[in-house]
């Protein structure tokens, strides 16, 4: 058997460990569907269609091709927004698993970003798809670095945020409530649906402070101008912070999670 | 050299469960929020220290709530202590719960895979091992239908079979033994033997008191999260068995037999009571009355017994049964061949008696002693308080089962450790009391079938079957030469069949139809019979009711065996 007692070993294992959990995840969501993963497009391309009708067709907001500059933030907030939301109670969903086995509890935190991030993917080619229908504007080399990057850097803020929520919901509970009220209020707060030029200028500073915001703008930048937004900074700075920050309250509370979930 | 295991000092503090403060309370109270009272505390560990070395394995014994659970979450590392220190060499295999995180609309192989990454093998090594865990449990093609395809013994399988392949150096094994069938038992158990021959440290935790006789080096007890004694497994039994009697003692809870006039011995400010022979069984009978506050005088003609009495807590240790002071009631625990002298040598004294089963040897001498002392001559059937058994009986009376067809029971084990008296008067004398208490009969003998060795007049049988009654029915399978220990009893009504599958069962089991329903479960209380009786005993000498099992009941015990073994070794009945 492996020494568990490298950290190379251990590090594997916890791989091995998100990875079963993800798949064990996403076979039970779409076990005998036949779409599978592809359901996961539904929710946001129905959400898409009717902000689309009520923006362009009802209040005429003049965005070009704003079907492409929907969804190129929505499907990244999908992501962060299902994270979050299934943050607070991930302890609790495996109380089971923390009491009797001996295994990290950020892995569960993990394994729901991971999971997550297997859907977000698979919106990836819809939008290619969207953008080379409405006419190809915006495609261009930066795709290539920028998918991966913006990943990576959405990845550590969604795990940053995660662990804080799950750490701090086992001591505090009505952090599922409060995370319910906060990421709907967010997400009027954050330009998904309109674009951050729109935000008046005194609640511009807003877009620094909003955890969601930069990494969102520099989706929608990325995918219909195809150039990689300064925002692109501000996002990673964020989730570096966040990241610190969940991995500190984390650590310091971790060994009590068995007992208090 | 290093130790696999040494906790110092560990204690363990659960703050009492209350509801956590919300948004609510906050802007309520933001005082109480930021200086909240102290929530009531409760420790689950208090001070325990102990050290394992490599390759040794330990029992815990304890009831229900003593810390046993706590103890091996501890050692585990998925509990902090509140204080002491925890250190533990070598990879831990946890088996507090048997497939932990399975999901049932996952296939087999999947939950295999899941459940060994969770339990800290790699996912390469676990696929590497599969063929093993299919093959050891036993699920062959079913490997790949979704969990819920399987029974549960099918899961606790494949569960044991996945944690048992983690290879771990130190195994912590809480209470799971008593899954599946007996033949996967067997193999279970064959396991672990051979993973402790391999140099496995193991820590066991378990109700089944005969695996950790046989499995463990050393034994602890715990009590109220205290370490309250510590030695050989024998030894730490037995202060278990005494801790269990005295609760089960406070508690009170065995019915009463109906009260009839019977003499009575005067009660002195303490309870001083005489008891013959101190050997394997007679130690015990002493823990539980000193428990429970008796002045008990001892007859100890040996050496053995002598040291037991003296380890024991006797008030007073004679060597012939002339010697005993003036006692109000004598229990008697000598070799069931001596019943009827020491007996005879007892009845001048004109106290109460309680004479461990069988009552004597022969029917003879049984009438004869009946007839003389039959008023104050009780015999001592533990299985007539056995919570088992008493829950049989009242299901019988309650019409529960429908109406009673018959009585089954089965004892067997492995070899006679009395030397004095073979299998028929060692065993027999439990299930017929067990029929006595449940059918409020013996049935007459109708069928007896023995394996014996020596003559006939004097043979020493070793296996019986035997077929009593009619309406109802009674048989009867005993055994002294059977690999393992069996204690089962089932009594059959026209509605259905209640079973106690243990003599340290926690639960009896009803089932009522053929198929795969799940039985009903009757949860049984953890009361010591041995105690239970004895405290009837020195209840009955302070002027409560009779025990249980008056001579009468003895002497019909005593012709019964007899009789079967007169119809299995020849010779009219």
């Amino acid at each position: 058997m492996t020494s568990h007692t490298s950290l190379y070993g251990r590090l594997r294992h916890r791989l091995d460990l998100v990875r079963v959990l993800v798949s064990k995840e996403l076979e039970l969501r779409y076990r005998g569907t036949s779409l599978g993963v592809l359901w996961s497009l539904a929710n946001p391309l129905a959400f898409a269609i009717v902000l689309h009708i009520a923006f362009r067709e009802v209040y005429r907001v003049p965005i070009e091709r704003y079907p492409v500059f929907i969804l190129s933030a929505l499907f990244p907030w999908q992501w962060l927004s299902t994270s979050v939301g299934a943050a607070p109670l991930v302890f609790f969903h495996n109380a089971p698993l923390l009491k009797k086995l001996r295994f990290s509890p950020s892995s569960l935190c993990a394994a729901v970003v991971a999971g997550d991030l297997v859907h977000f993917v698979a919106t990836l080619p819809v939008l290619l798809l969207l953008v080379v229908v409405t006419g190809g504007h915006g495609l261009s080399t930066s795709w290539l670095g920028g998918v991966p990057l913006l990943i990576v850097i959405q990845a550590a803020l969604t795990l940053g945020v995660v662990l804080l929520i799950a750490s701090a919901n086992v001591f505090f509970r009505d952090l599922d409530q409060l995370v319910r009220v906060g990421m709907s209020l967010l997400f009027y707060l954050t330009p998904v649906v309109y674009p951050e030029s729109l935000m008046p200028g005194a609640l511009r500073f807003t877009l620094y402070l909003n955890p969601f915001a930069p990494i969102l703008v520099a989706w929608r930048t990325l995918v219909l101008e195809g150039t990689l937004s300064p925002w692109i900074g501000v996002a990673a700075l964020q989730a570096a912070i966040l990241l610190g920050a969940g991995v500190q309250v984390y650590r310091r509370r971790a060994r009590l999670v068995p007992e208090l979930v | 050299m290093t130790p696999a295991v040494r906790l110092v000092g560990v204690t363990k503090r659960f703050r009492a469960k209350r509801a956590r403060p919300g948004v609510k309370d906050v802007f309520l109270d933001p005082r109480g929020w930021l200086h909240p009272p102290p929530a009531p505390e409760f420790t689950a560990l208090d001070r325990v220290s102990l050290t394992l070395a490599k390759g040794e394995s330990l029992g815990v014994i304890g009831r229900n709530g003593a810390g046993k659970s706590t103890l091996f979450s501890v050692v585990a590392g998925i509990l902090a202590p509140s204080s002491g220190t925890v250190e533990v060499n070598g990879r831990v295999s946890p088996f507090l719960g048997l497939g932990v995180g399975f999901s049932q609309d996952l296939s087999g192989r999947k939950n295999a895979i899941l459940n060994g990454v969770l339990l800290g093998m790699r996912r390469s090594e676990i696929e590497a091992a599969l063929p093993e865990i299919i093959a050891f449990s036993g699920l062959g093609d079913f490997i790949d239908q979704p969990l819920k395809a399987y029974s549960s013994g099918m899961q606790m399988r494949l569960g044991f079979a996945v944690a048992i392949h983690a290879e771990p150096e130190l195994l912590l094994i809480d209470e799971v033994l008593a899954v599946g069938d007996a033949e996967f038992n067997a193999r279970c158990i064959d396991r672990i033997r051979g993973l402790r021959a391999a140099g496995t440290t193991i820590l066991l935790a378990s109700h089944n008191l005969l695996s950790i006789e046989s499995m463990c080096d050393r034994a602890i007890c715990l009590e109220a999260g205290r370490v309250v004694a510590e030695g050989t497994p024998q030894d730490v039994l037995a202060r278990y068995r005494a801790l269990l009697g005295a609760r089960g003692g406070a508690k009170g809870t065995i019915a009463p037999a109906p009260a009839e006039p019977s003499p009575r011995a005067p009660a002195g400010p303490r309870r001083r009571l005489g008891l013959v022979g101190c050997g394997r069984w007679g130690r015990y009978i002493l823990q539980d009355l000193v428990a429970l506050g008796c002045e008990v005088s001892v007859v100890a003609p040996s050496e053995e017994s002598r040291r037991n009495a003296e380890a024991g807590g006797a008030g007073r240790i004679v060597a012939r049964v002339a010697d005993l002071p003036d006692v109000a009631g004598i229990v008697v625990a000598s070799p069931s061949v001596t019943h009827a002298h020491v007996i005879e040598s007892l009845l001048g004294r004109n106290v109460p008696l309680f004479v461990e089963k069988p009552l004597t040897t022969d029917a003879e001498s049984a009438r004869h002693l009946v007839a003389r002392a039959g008023d104050r001559l009780f015999v001592m059937d533990k299985w007539r308080y056995h919570p088992g058994v008493l829950r049989l009986a009242q299901l019988a009376r309650e019409g529960a089962l429908g109406r009673i067809l018959g009585l089954r029971t089965i004892r067997q084990q492995w070899g006679n450790p009395h030397d004095d008296a073979d299998a028929t008067w060692v065993l027999a004398p439990h299930d017929l009391a067990i029929a006595l208490e449940v059918l409020g009969q013996v049935p007459a003998p109708r069928f007896a079938h023995a394996e014996w060795q020596g003559e006939p007049k004097d043979a020493r049988i070793t296996s019986l079957v035997a077929t009593l009654g009619g309406d109802p029915w009674m048989t009867l399978d005993l055994s002294s030469r059977h690999p393992t220990h069996r204690r089962e009893v089932h009594l059959h009504g026209s509605e259905g069949v209640a079973s106690l599958s243990d003599a340290y069962a926690t639960e009896l089991q009803v089932r009522r139809e053929a198929g795969g329903a799940e039985p009903e479960r009757i949860a049984l209380s953890d009361e010591m019979p041995l105690r239970a009786e004895l405290e009837a005993f020195v209840r009955f000498l302070e002027g409560g009711p009779a025990p249980r099992s008056r001579a009468a009941d003895g002497l019909l015990v005593v012709e019964t065996i007899e009789t079967l073994r007169r119809l299995a070794i020849g010779g009219a009945p």
